[in-house]
């Protein structure tokens, strides 16, 4: 049986293998990058499977549990990217990034206990948990590509960036919206403007803005849209855990995701 | 960009400046928008008006400059970008109707600022300029247009009854007590407001976590004749736009509690709002699938 004491090892073997598939990238040894890689994923969905099994629920509702999807994504997100647009240096990032939040879970585990509140027992906790992490891995891509774009001023990279945001969008787009079906049948209302929705709107909102600049201003206005792509991801990051630190928060419904 | 065209966008930015700044003076004079003034009939018959004088506008005006500066891609961004630093606001400051602040904060409403004129204001040039869009938008390569209109036409309708639909969505708690019919309910001010079925309380059940924490509950209630059962995430439809939530008990009694809060809630505009969320999320998968739109040159500046 699986438990959170074993996460230290099966941390530590996913983000070795997926160094070792970042330096294979590096290297240009394209396919030993894409094995070990999946090797890397394969070895962090068995512990999520595992610690799902023990808990007999999924383990998505505290911060430390959202924060073992997101690495989780991160590597599935990086190895989609590499395998479309054959980023060098994208394995990289998101072995530093997912390896970060690996970290902070075994320094900082939180409580895992098995239960969780009757209001998160829902069909629609999953999918909607589930596609908010998976679309935060995916724009945190298009942030890599803002910065490495800002950093080598190179041009190439926004129509990446903008597949990137696409696809990231349309996933945050899903999540917001079971969200709001959600809320209609747990609480009445579709949408209350709780601070998580209302920085979810923001970062919502500030992607769509992304998305309209680069449709009326292709050629133009590229740094503004490299700095966008930043500053919708901080939001992002606002959203996800950055309101627990804001005094107009306290009163949030989904304060639970702190509470173990 | 052409001099007739940044004039143009000097006009564009005058007007929007000017009308955000009517909508400030508006809030300190008025305090926050009268959303009850616009409860049914009066809401349908504004929106009506509305979306009337947008469509006769589009097809008798359509080369009017105002029309055009409206519509435009220019526009949109501008009010994105106030909707963004809306959102900020909102999120950066305590927001609640008690909150005392007579400064100028919260003369600006700042502490409420979803229902203040500045914000409603923002929203309603949004939702005129997305419609303007979907009216003025070609009909181009098949899939994109479908893309197109199921994730603007389904915001549009969200935020339609949203806008429009909010002063008609009421919320009253009541507090039943166990074997005895009750016809008041309380709004969220306190009033006693008549329930139109009697409500019985008859039986409660909680599961627990092997921590003592509860993992499910449920209420058995008679609605008029009717025994409904009403659990945590399961509300139970009273009438077509009215819904049942049970919202609390006696934690410490469990099973046994001698009451439990239900929140009745009316929201006659929910269908208008599913159908909206249903458009947009088939529109987020297509978005998914067909990734950015290639229907534009990448290097055609249009702006």
């Amino acid at each position: 049986m699986l438990t959170w004491d074993s996460f230290y090892l099966f941390a530590t073997g996913t983000i070795l293998l997926s160094a070792a598939g970042a330096a294979a990238s590096l290297w240009n040894r394209r396919k030993a990058a894409l094995w070990l890689t999946v090797a890397a994923i394969l070895v962090m969905g068995w512990f999520i499977a595992g610690l799902w099994t023990f808990l007999s629920r999924p383990p998505l509702r505290t911060m430390g549990e959202t924060r073992l999807w997101y690495s989780f994504f991160l590597i599935i997100a990086g190895l989609l990217t590499y395998h479309r647009w054959h980023f060098r240096w994208i394995l990289s990032f998101t072995t530093i990034m997912a390896a970060v939040f690996c970290i902070i879970n075994i320094l900082k585990p939180e409580l895992h206990d098995k239960s969780m509140m009757p209001a998160l027992q829902s069909a629609w906790f999953v999918p909607h948990v589930t596609v908010y992490m998976f679309s935060y891995s995916i724009l945190g891509c298009a942030c890599l590509l803002g910065i490495a774009g800002l950093v080598t001023k190179k041009k190439d990279l926004l129509p990446s960036a903008d597949n990137l945001v696409y696809i990231g969008i349309g996933l945050l787009s899903l999540g917001m919206l079971s969200g709001a079906v959600w809320a209609k049948q747990a609480w009445g209302d579709f949408w209350s403007w709780d601070p998580k929705e209302t920085w979810a709107a923001a970062t919502w909102a500030g992607y769509l803005l992304y998305i309209h600049l680069r449709l009326t201003h292709r050629s133009t206005r590229r740094i503004l849209c490299h700095w966008l792509l930043i500053i919708c991801f901080l939001l992002l990051q606002m959203c996800w855990y950055g309101i627990s630190y804001l005094p107009s928060a306290k009163a949030s419904e989904h304060v639970y995701t702190e509470i173990s | 960009m052409h001099q007739g065209e940044e004039s143009q966008s000097f006009k564009l930015e005058g007007f929007l400046m000017a009308f955000v700044a009517l909508m400030i003076v508006l809030q300190i004079l008025l305090g926050n928008f009268p959303l009850s003034f616009v409860a049914f009939p009066v809401n349908v018959a504004i929106a009506m008006l509305w979306v009337a004088a947008i469509v006769i506008l589009h097809r008798e005006m359509n080369d009017n400059p105002w029309i055009r500066l409206l519509s435009s891609g220019r526009c949109s961004l501008i009010l994105l970008t106030l909707f963004v630093t809306g959102c900020l606001l909102i999120g950066l400051f305590v927001q609640s109707p008690d909150y005392r602040d007579d400064g100028f904060i919260g003369q600006l409403g700042l502490h409420s600022f979803t229902t203040s004129w500045i914000f409603v204001g923002i929203l309603f040039l949004l939702m005129t300029n997305l419609l303007l869009v979907i009216l003025r938008h070609p009909a181009g390569m098949k899939r994109h247009r479908i893309r197109f209109l199921l994730n603007h036409v389904g915001l549009w309708i969200v935020l339609l009854a949203s806008f429009f639909g909010s002063a008609d969505t009421q919320k009253v708690r009541v507090m039943a007590l166990r074997d005895q019919p009750t016809m008041e309910s309380f709004d969220i001010g306190g009033k006693i407001k008549p329930l139109e079925i009697p409500i019985t309380f008859k039986t409660f059940k909680v599961d627990y976590f092997d921590n003592g924490m509860p993992s499910y509950y449920e209420a058995t209630l008679l609605l008029g004749k009717e025994m409904k059962r009403v659990e945590i995430n399961h509300p139970c439809r009273m009438t077509w736009d009215t819904d049942l939530y049970l919202v609390n008990y006696d934690m410490e009694k469990g099973d046994e509690t001698p009451y439990c809060v239900l929140e009745v809630v009316t929201q006659p505009w929910r269908y208008v709002t599913m159908l909206g969320i249903v458009m947009m999320a088939c529109g987020a998968v297509l978005l998914f699938i067909y990734g950015r739109d290639k229907t534009k040159k990448d290097d055609a500046d249009v702006g």
